[in-house]
């Protein structure tokens, strides 16, 4: 039919213009810039600066950020599954469910904020510490921000992503009937852990799978709360980008800009698998 | 026993976040090691009100692009997943639409920068509002996605059968299931416009001046009161969106 | 029913496209600026009057917000009808800024002035993106003393009327007095304080930072004045490689053994108003007046210049090439450098910072009140200090401190 095949072109014109062309632009300016063909400062083709991507600082940030990633959604995906089997009949109350959704009230930026404000140096729960006598001194308090392993950013994460994957828990549970299976296992002799382990853990896993990735994306992505939780080496991939970018030493901005497109690649990639994958498995 | 103390500690974590930030917000010349000894005040509260205020304008600012970018991204988004779920095969389509979004914003404000210059968009509020459009759009299209089911596309069919052309179709086959997804949709959308940070800093060099922007503002020239302060201010939206809406989120939630 | 359907589409397609056409259209849609060296006085302030001005500084101090929000915007409204806007930015994020804008052709910058000095002037220059020659135009310039060296020459570069001076100020270093006895007076001094009092001390990873870094590294030999005239790589690379192993050698002994440091001067300045470390510093003189007036600091705060000197400069406001309001932005430099506002500047207790103006030249009320101007009360004398004051060296030479310190010191 005529009229639907214009429907479909006006359709997907307008969709490549809105979501694929910004993408395909974005990366097109990033790799002409990156390799020395565009830009005030450019002398022409060269690959050097994505070579320098492999090395040092670079090489670094992106181990630090896909380790603040792992460690977020990991943390966040076994709080979650604790609290589901431990706390599930209180959590289908209506009230309580609701609850869950409070943090997902909270932007990031403030999430940053908070935390620093409660685990810093001069924070609160370091005054808590001082007043009751735990530490005499402010620099004996802990470490939780700026810190090497990020322990800072990953509560801030951790904030965000414990009461959501609970939701997911939560309505994967209902949605596979894990009630009732549990009934018919336990019928069958099954102990309490073995339910657990054998019936409903895959279920779940296999069900969050895709969101958890997704979420892991998003963390390794994280910029505004390692903005205001971060130390200075190594420092997540995106802050780490940006600081090349506005930097006194103009060089560093092709670099940046490489720096850019290899993350972009990366992400796309890794989702682009990740569907194929869920795809076969969902088939 | 040990449950019912396990969820209340729980309800604590979750509203820390607002109890920091009203006792901050109450406070000054928080010295360490101070927990209470320092003067709490209103004085924060007051700068509030008058009307010079850079919070005031930065609230309305905000609205504005939140509202707007919300509304026609959920529009359009409806429209086109309906394009994509109705006439395209390949879930290319829909795996695409989840780049803008997976790179995370800051880093495609970044390498897009050059052509909101060319465009003469960056530092203006047109500009900020295309940006954000570019990330919500593509979530709203992943949002209806599965809106677009067999069903729906069988009750068009029935309208059209029955001799109703499209306005029909929308009235009588489409937005009766498809209101409560709107409603979700769009409140998602506000909530992305409303947090935005990173990209709208970059692109709006500091001049298009939203909620987040001035927290960050405050928080640099170490004034943890007034960061405080914009900090509220920016979770108040959210909570009410989530007051009203609680039924709609119970159930649609999961289906981003 | 597809018909409408298109309509609906094709509707949104042109919305959209009229949206940013319009947008671009009026980006585009610019009559062209007379240079305005080439008018009278009397002509700038009048094409001025009604425009939008905009000015890209570092805000990262209430004080100087303050002075800027209460005062210096609501008087060029009133006396010029000037729009004045503030945006954030310090140094290399307005080279980024204005690069990037250059980059894509831009013909309309978004910045009209900017606070600047140093490697930042240097890189502008570099790319041409400041407007100038224009302060001999200004009515004011007859007061600014151009002949000190700290004023007319800009880390070693010549100003050549691309930058009016703004400001002179002499780094200097705060102390806690109860947490130190006997303010370490040079380099080695610090390496022993540190070693006897581990995780009070540390750097910040800015301007403030760099600047103690460079006062060090001047004053390490006998002879800071070999680090005048152009950058000298032989000599950058003997000196630095000096001073990073006094550095790395004191590291494990700094806050958090060295292994984070603090990205902002706003950072440090909690942590010592915390009493977490016995040390911040400061490019202002006085700063630590005003911070113990707002009642950041603890009273027991001082401020010195240690025997070995430190950096004094001055900071100075450009006007960027592709501004729209190049007059505007005149008129508000003008308003800047006047005795009035220069004079309200100085006071310790709204930013303490020192004029550029030269007292001699003033007419004989103005030199009546700078000569009376209120004292320091914990910061250093000026007079006192300036025996002490050491030249900025070439900007390459902050640049390569810049990146070095990241290279040698914060990532090992």
């Amino acid at each position: 039919m005529l009229k639907n095949t214009v429907i479909r072109r006006s359709l997907a014109g307008l969709f490549l213009l809105l979501c694929a062309l910004p993408v395909v632009l974005a990366m097109g300016y990033a790799a002409l810039y990156s390799v020395g063909l565009t830009g005030l400062q450019s002398d022409g083709f060269m690959l050097q600066h994505w070579a320098t991507l492999f090395q040092g600082e670079f090489l670094s940030s992106f181990l630090y950020s896909l380790w603040i990633a792992g460690a977020s959604s990991a943390l966040a995906l076994a709080t979650a599954l604790a609290a589901l089997f431990t706390l599930r009949k209180e959590l289908t109350d209506k009230r309580v469910y609701r609850m869950l959704f409070l943090p997902l009230t909270v932007p990031p930026v403030v999430i940053g904020f908070v935390i620093y404000q409660l685990f810093s140096g001069g924070g609160i729960l370091s005054r808590v510490s001082y007043q009751s006598g735990l530490i005499d001194q402010i620099s004996h308090f802990p470490e939780f921000v700026h810190d090497a392993y990020g322990v800072g950013i990953i509560l801030a994460h951790l904030f965000i992503g414990f009461p959501f994957f609970l939701i997911l828990l939560l309505n994967l549970y209902q949605q596979n009937n894990l009630d009732e299976l549990e009934i018919t296992a336990a019928s069958l002799g099954a102990g309490r852990k073995d339910i657990l382990l054998r019936v409903h853990l895959p279920v779940l896993l296999k069900g969050i799978f895709p969101v958890v990735s997704l979420y892991t994306i998003f963390f390794m992505g994280a910029y505004e709360i390692p903005l205001i939780l971060g130390q200075s080496s190594p420092q997540m991939f995106t802050i780490l980008i940006l600081e090349k970018l506005q930097r006194y030493s103009l060089s560093d901005i092709p670099v940046a800009y490489a720096m850019a497109l290899f993350y972009a690649i990366i992400c796309i990639g890794t989702l682009s698998w990740l569907m194929m994958q869920y795809k076969k498995r969902w088939n | 026993m040990t449950r019912k103390i396990s969820i209340t500690f729980l309800l604590l974590i979750f509203l820390q976040p607002l109890l920091v930030l009203l006792y901050l917000s109450f406070s000054t010349q928080w010295h360490y090691p101070s927990l209470f000894a320092h003067p709490f005040t209103t004085q924060h509260w007051q700068t509030l009100l008058s009307e010079s205020s850079a919070l005031i304008k930065s609230i309305g600012i905000s609205i504005m692009i939140s509202t707007l970018v919300s509304f026609v991204a959920t529009g359009m988004g409806f429209f086109i997943s309906r394009g994509i779920a109705y006439y395209t095969k390949s879930r290319w389509w829909l795996t695409s639409a989840y780049f803008p979004y997976v790179i995370a914003p800051v880093v495609l404000a970044v390498m897009l920068n050059f052509y909101f210059l060319k465009m003469g968009l960056t530092g203006t509020f047109a500009g900020i509002l295309l940006a954000q459009l570019l990330i919500t759009i593509p979530y709203s299209v992943i949002f209806f996605h599965s809106f677009w089911s067999s069903t729906i596309l069988e009750r068009e069919y029935l309208v059209a059968t029955l001799g109703g052309n499209f306005m029909t179709s929308l009235r009588h086959a489409i937005l009766p299931s498809a209101k409560g997804l709107l409603v979700v949709c769009y409140f998602q959308c506000y909530l992305i416009s409303w947090f935005e940070y990173g990209l709208t800093q970059y692109i709006g060099v500091g001049k298009v001046e939203t909620l987040t922007i001035l927290v960050y503002r405050y928080i640099s020239e170490a004034n943890p009161y007034l960061a405080a302060l914009a900090g509220l201010l920016l979770l108040i939206p959210p909570l009410v969106l989530l007051f009203v809406n609680r039924s709609f989120f119970i159930q649609n939630v999961w289906k981003s | 029913m597809n018909r409408i359907r298109i309509v609906f589409e094709s509707l949104k397609v042109l919305l959209i496209a009229g949206g940013i056409s319009v947008m671009v259209g009026c980006a585009g849609e610019k009559s062209p600026e007379v240079n305005p060296t080439e008018l009278s006085w009397p002509e700038i302030e009048q094409q001025a009057k009604g425009g939008e001005v905009t000015i890209m500084m570092w805000k990262g101090d209430p004080l100087i917000n303050q002075y800027m929000e209460d005062f210096v915007i609501p008087t060029v409204k009133e006396r010029f009808e000037i729009d004045l806007e503030i945006v954030s930015g310090q140094g290399s994020q307005i080279v980024s800024t204005i690069l990037s804008e250059l980059d894509s052709g831009q013909k309309n910058s978004q910045l009209d002035m900017m606070w600047i000095n140093g490697e930042t002037f240097y890189q502008l220059r570099q790319v041409d993106g400041l407007f100038g020659p224009f302060t001999s135009h200004l009515p004011n310039a007859k007061y600014v003393d151009f002949e000190n060296p700290f004023i007319g020459y800009d880390f070693q570069q010549p100003v050549e009327g691309f930058e009016a001076p703004w400001g002179n100020v002499q780094f200097t270093l705060i102390y806690n007095e109860k947490m130190v006895d006997d303010p370490p007076q040079n380099l080695s001094d610090f390496e022993d304080w540190v070693e006897q009092n581990p995780g009070q001390f540390t750097i910040p990873t800015e301007f403030a930072g760099m600047t103690l870094l460079k006062s060090w590294l001047l004053s390490q030999n006998e002879n800071p004045e070999s680090f005048y005239g152009a950058f000298d790589e032989e000599l950058y690379q003997a000196e630095s490689s000096r001073l990073w192993e006094s550095i790395n050698g004191m590291k494990s002994d700094f806050w958090r053994q060295g292994e984070t440091f603090p990205a902002t001067i706003t950072q440090l300045h909690q942590l010592f108003a915390n009493g977490e470390v016995a040390f911040t510093m400061s490019n202002n003189d006085s700063e630590v007046d005003n911070k113990i007036a707002q009642g950041v600091f603890p009273d027991y705060s001082r401020a010195y210049v240690p025997e070995s000197g430190t950096i004094q400069n001055s900071h100075y406001l450009g006007i960027s090439k592709h501004s729209e309001n190049k007059t505007g932005a005149m008129v508000v430099i003008n308003f800047l450098l006047s005795p009035e506002a220069q004079y309200r500047k100085m006071i310790p207790e709204i930013w303490g910072d020192g004029t550029i103006l030269s007292v001699e030249k003033l007419p004989s009320e103005w030199k009546e009140k700078f000569r009376t101007l209120p004292g320091r009360i914990k910061a250093p004398d000026r007079n006192q200090i300036q025996e002490k004051a050491l030249m900025e060296p070439d900007p390459e030479y902050m640049i390569r401190i810049f990146e070095d310190f990241r290279k040698e010191v914060v990532q090992k």
